[in-house]
């Protein structure tokens, strides 16, 4: 961006967004400040913190600087380059020559691999300082000798970058456009640095909020409790009655719907602790203490079961008691509060809703309930009890042999969860590794999908391709397919004698078949392989609505600005699609966590792994992710449900933990006023 | 197919033949000349000249116009080439599958592609000598059952939770969001004893099965919710002012709206029960009559010597299977694609 367009920005500028003038500042070479004079509102802060004057003197000394700093980045460059091709010279020798000592060959390509890593940001930071010293050169003879032009002050990129670097080095936080002025590395290092440092201060607010939320619950039963008392002291002889029969006030104002509900439920609940609720209640501490027996029958002459403790249905009844509890005590609350609300009702004297009314306000302003009510009502008995009882079995010693009928379970405590942790056991090793497969297999399964499916939606919607319903039908028709029947034909394919192996063969490519589902690695590769084959038409029909979104100015002004294909998908495609997608990238990272179906229908968890072979009743191999072990053990002969619990609780940690650090560092939550 | 969201303008992405970086720089550096107080107040983009270059780079416009069409044409050939490729690769397995179906001269894996003996047996066998009929009625009586009733609850939770502000809105989305992220197969022990509890597994297996599906499904509002966020708030209050209910409100304004995520909502529910294998094997534990067709076709072929008898009508039951669900797919693919975008876009 030219010195000219700066000011028409500034002085046309007094209403254009931030957002403008840095897509414009950070994309030019030469950067501009304003001072409040110019037109820039002044109250700007990003504007007038970039507004500084340096005096000749220090310019000089910069001048300085920057030749020693681009000298010595020059050198170290130089150094750098030779290394790895020494490097790989010393390999090759060692190799040829002395075998034996492979490893000085292997550091060696090490090292040079590290050097090569090393290289590309000292490259990267030369290139800068070349450019700087250029960039100087030329504001010196274009600028220098026009003072005072307009009411813009100039800064070379050289005080810029001298200012950002005194910030970071004093660790003050840097401003937008500061921050736009780094390197990715740099960008990157400096985000890194900022989310470490919040860490104590994050984990500090969260603690201060739990606390205060922990108070006002504290104080909420508390003022629930006296208001109870309250109201018993105050209320009306019919709410005192309404405190033993439930829907007594109710009735008794003639809202007969309410009062008879209320009842009712009372009925079912006191009838429901006496048969059975009391007894699975009272057996929840142990879990059970008689077992099953065999009692000789007289009057058919068998031996019959006569079981009398069954330790799963005490676990789960016991539970499910305790959720009828607080249901109750929640109905109970609320039934004094409307004898309350009753109570003060009729001593101003107005009408109380009737039942028709009740009715009525179901379908208008208590719509929600009446919708709510069955989807909640389903939530809670199969996921949030069952999650729970799941939950408490890992603590217990439930599996196959202690079923709770032929033989009792009971409480053990953090048992299991010790045997999972306890270091050095096959147990805990096939965990660790297990856990290490399936965060690589869901890194890479996720982002391999999303830039590849990116990649062809991009191709397909080139400006110039012909056919590209076609090209899109196809790929979408594969989504329609149930996964288990392609999955089952592909893992077929690759068999020892399946069509790929059998066409190379006839080929005579190779002589014997190549064994992709009985090697480690191999197998790990070809799952990640095709679940790209899978995941791509989905991620190709997700991006191309989003791709199209991207304002098309956007590309005009980078264009304008003179920026390549790859620089526009860099710093305008890219970043947009983080952003929308963000949220998407991170359920889709959690459900591959979870992908249960493409791991067990290619591989079953596939070739058995040697280091520890079969855990828990079941054989966990190369490719077994966490969600395929948790099902395996489930399943398996021994049928380990503790451990499977134990795994499943650890599953749920892991996820909600990254999710958590996702969303925290996610640029979505950060900078929503960018594309907004 | 009539996708919408694909007609009139495609997105760009590289830049168009006529603007080269090096007119821009052309244009830099007249720029530099402009005197600022000859410039009227406009806005940026109307600033950009765009008028023709000068006459002196005229003949290397030419010459590089030329190569950067050319080099463009390349580039189109090859993107279209990548494409061939990739769709075959895609396709390739499942024709693959159809050839399997129509294989006669053996039942097991083999090395080749092309049938050298085609004829109808798989099929035939597939209806005749295994229970397929009875595994596809059970799994289409759970396609249609879990469609219509998820879609109630579905809708039903989304639209409270993008309309209804009310106490215990925010525990409800907390509530369903940490539960979400447990692994579902942690209760794949508790809901069989359950639903052995109540006769509903193994023959049985597939109406336990849809209560399971169903019962949770108000946990997947989120795409539908994301879709009525975009419906207009002050639709809803002028309705209000209009005298109607809230419930009429949902029933006669928002529903006719919601016509793609209505029909996103079925389709996905109609699926589910297609492609599900473990809740239905492990519920149907071995009986059976009560799988559904993804754990009865797997079934067939679940140990090597089986696979050996029984491949090629495994792939005649996967054509089956899959025929109807693609053809319904493709016809529906527009709203597929709202649901999906949109579910993206809001998370």
């Amino acid at each position: 961006m030219s010195k000219r367009e700066t000011m028409e920005l500034a002085i046309g500028g007094e209403m254009l967004p931030m957002r403008f003038l840095m897509k414009y500042s950070y994309q030019g070479e030469k950067y501009a400040a304003f001072t409040p004079a110019c037109g820039a509102d002044p109250s700007d802060e990003e504007g007038v913190a970039l507004t500084h004057i340096v005096s000749a003197e220090t310019k000089s000394k910069e001048r300085t600087r920057q030749r020693l700093l681009f000298r010595l980045l020059t050198a170290v460059t130089c150094i750098l380059c030779i290394i790895p091709v020494l490097c790989v010279l010393l390999t090759a020798l060692v190799f040829v020559l002395q075998p034996d000592f492979w490893w000085v060959g292997m550091s060696g390509m090490i090292v040079a691999v590290a050097d090569l890593i090393v290289l590309i940001p000292v490259a990267r930071a030369l290139a800068r300082a070349r450019k700087d010293r250029k960039e100087q050169k030329r504001r010196e003879t274009a600028y220098e000798v026009l003072p005072g032009e307009g009411n813009g002050e100039v800064f070379s990129e050289f005080e810029i970058r001298y200012r950002i670097i005194e910030k970071l080095s004093k660790n003050e936080p840097l401003s937008m456009l500061e921050y736009q002025r780094l390197n990715i590395w740099r960008k990157f290092l400096y985000r890194s640095k900022m989310f470490f440092r919040g860490i104590p201060g994050w984990f500090g607010r969260k603690f201060k909020r739990l606390g205060l939320r922990l108070k006002a619950f504290g104080i909420s039963i508390w003022e629930n409790i006296k208001d109870i008392g309250a109201t018993f002291k105050n209320g009306s002889w019919k709410t005192r009655v309404s405190y033993f029969f439930m829907g007594f006030g109710n009735l008794s104002h003639r809202q007969v719907l309410r009062g008879v509900l209320f009842f009712l439920f009372e009925v079912i609940f006191v009838g429901f602790m006496v048969l059975s609720g009391g007894h699975w209640l009272g057996k929840f501490g142990t879990l059970g203490t008689t077992r099953l027996e065999k009692v000789y029958d007289p009057v058919l002459d068998v031996w019959v079961d006569k079981h009398i403790d069954n330790s799963f249905k005490i676990l789960l009844y016991g539970l499910l008691t305790i959720f009828f509890i607080a249901a109750f005590v929640y109905t109970w609350r609320l039934n004094v509060k409307q004898c309350r609300i009753l109570d003060e009702i009729t001593a101003t004297g107005k009408r109380v809703k009737s039942s028709k009314e009740d009715i009525q306000s179901l379908a208008d302003n208590e719509f929600h309930k009446t919708l709510l009510s069955l989807p909640v009502l389903g939530i809670v008995m199969f996921t949030v009890l069952p999650i729970v009882f799941m939950i408490l079995v890992g603590f217990t010693s439930y599996d196959f042999e202690n079923d709770g009928y032929n033989n009792l379970f009971t409480w053990c405590g953090l048992d299991n969860f010790n045997r999972v942790f306890a270091f050095g056991s096959k147990l805990s090793l096939a965990f660790g590794e297990i856990l290490a497969w399936t965060l690589i297999w869901a890194v890479v399964a996720t982002f391999s999908n999303y830039f590849l499916g990116m990649f062809v939606a991009m191709m397909i919607n080139k400006k110039g391709i012909k056919i590209k319903k076609f090209w899109r039908t196809i790929l979408v028709m594969t989504i329609a397919i149930p996964q288990f029947i392609s999955l089952l034909y592909v893992s077929n394919l690759f068999a020892d004698n399946g069509i790929v192996n059998a066409t190379l063969m006839r080929w005579g490519w190779i002589d014997s078949p190549i064994r992709f589902w009985g090697n480690g690695t191999l197998a790990k590769v070809m799952v990640l392989v095709i679940n790209i084959w899978v995941g791509i038409p989905y991620l190709m029909l997700i991006t191309t609505g989003i791709l199209m979104n991207i304002p098309a100015d956007l590309y005009e002004s980078a264009q304008i600005d003179g920026a390549n294909a790859f620089q526009q998908f860099c710093k305008i495609t890219m970043p947009y699609m983080l952003f929308v997608t963000g949220p998407y990238l991170l359920t889709s990272f959690v459900s591959n966590i979870n992908n249960f179906n493409v791991i067990y229908l290619l591989t079953q968890g596939g070739p058995e792994h040697t280091a520890w072979g079969e855990v828990g009743g079941y054989i966990a191999g190369d490719t077994t992710i966490l969600i395929t072990w948790l099902f395996g053990i489930t399943t398996g002969p021994e049928a380990s449900y503790k451990m499977a619990s134990v795994i499943g609780t650890l599953i749920f940690l892991v996820v909600s933990i990254l999710s958590l650090v996702v969303f925290t560092i996610m640029p979505s939550t950060r900078r929503e006023e960018d594309y907004a | 197919m009539t996708d919408e969201l694909f007609e009139g303008e495609v997105f760009e992405f590289y830049p168009a033949s006529e603007e080269k970086p090096q007119e821009i720089v052309e244009m830099e550096a007249a720029e530099d000349t402009f005197e600022i107080s000859a410039m009227p107040e406009v806005a940026i983009a109307d600033m950009v000249p765009a008028e023709e270059p000068e006459e002196n780079a005229e003949e290397g416009k030419k010459k590089k116009h030329i190569s950067q069409r050319t080099k463009n044409r390349i580039l189109n050939t090859i993107i279209h080439i990548v494409l061939a490729v990739m769709c075959v690769v895609w396709i390739l397995p499942f024709i693959g599958i159809v050839f399997e179906s129509f294989r006669c001269e053996s039942t097991g894996v083999v090395g080749y592609i092309l049938p050298k003996q085609w004829g109808f047996d798989n099929y035939v066998r597939l209806f005749k000598e295994t229970n397929f009929p009875r595994w596809f009625g059970n799994t289409l009586m759970m396609g249609v059952v879990t469609a219509v009733v998820q879609t109630a609850f579905q809708l039903a939770v989304a639209y409270v939770l993008s309309r209804f502000r009310f106490k215990g809105r925010k525990f409800l989305m907390n509530l369903i969001l940490v539960f979400g992220m447990f692994p579902g197969f942690l209760t794949l022990i508790l809901l069989y004893t359950w639903m052995y509890d109540w006769h509903l597994t193994d023959a049985n297996a597939p109406y336990g099965l849809i209560i399971i599906y169903v019962a949770s499904s108000g946990m997947g509002y989120y795409i539908a919710k994301g879709f009525f966020d975009t419906i207009s708030k002050s639709l809803d209050e002028a309705a209000r002012v209009d005298g109607a209910t809230r419930m009429q409100i949902f029933f006669k304004l928002i529903l006719p709206l919601s016509k793609p995520i209505v029909i996103y909502t079925i389709l996905m529910g109609f699926m589910g029960p297609w492609g599900d294998f473990v809740m239905a094997s492990f519920m149907a534990n071995n009986a059976a009559d009560g799988y559904n067709v993804a754990a009865g076709l797997q079934w067939l072929i679940d140990t090597p010597a089986k696979k050996n008898m029984n491949y090629t009508t495994f792939c005649a039951g996967g054509v089956v299977v899959a025929l109807p669900i693609t053809v319904l797919f493709l016809l529906l693919q527009k709203y597929y694609v709202a649901g999906v975008t949109g579910g993206a876009v809001k998370g």
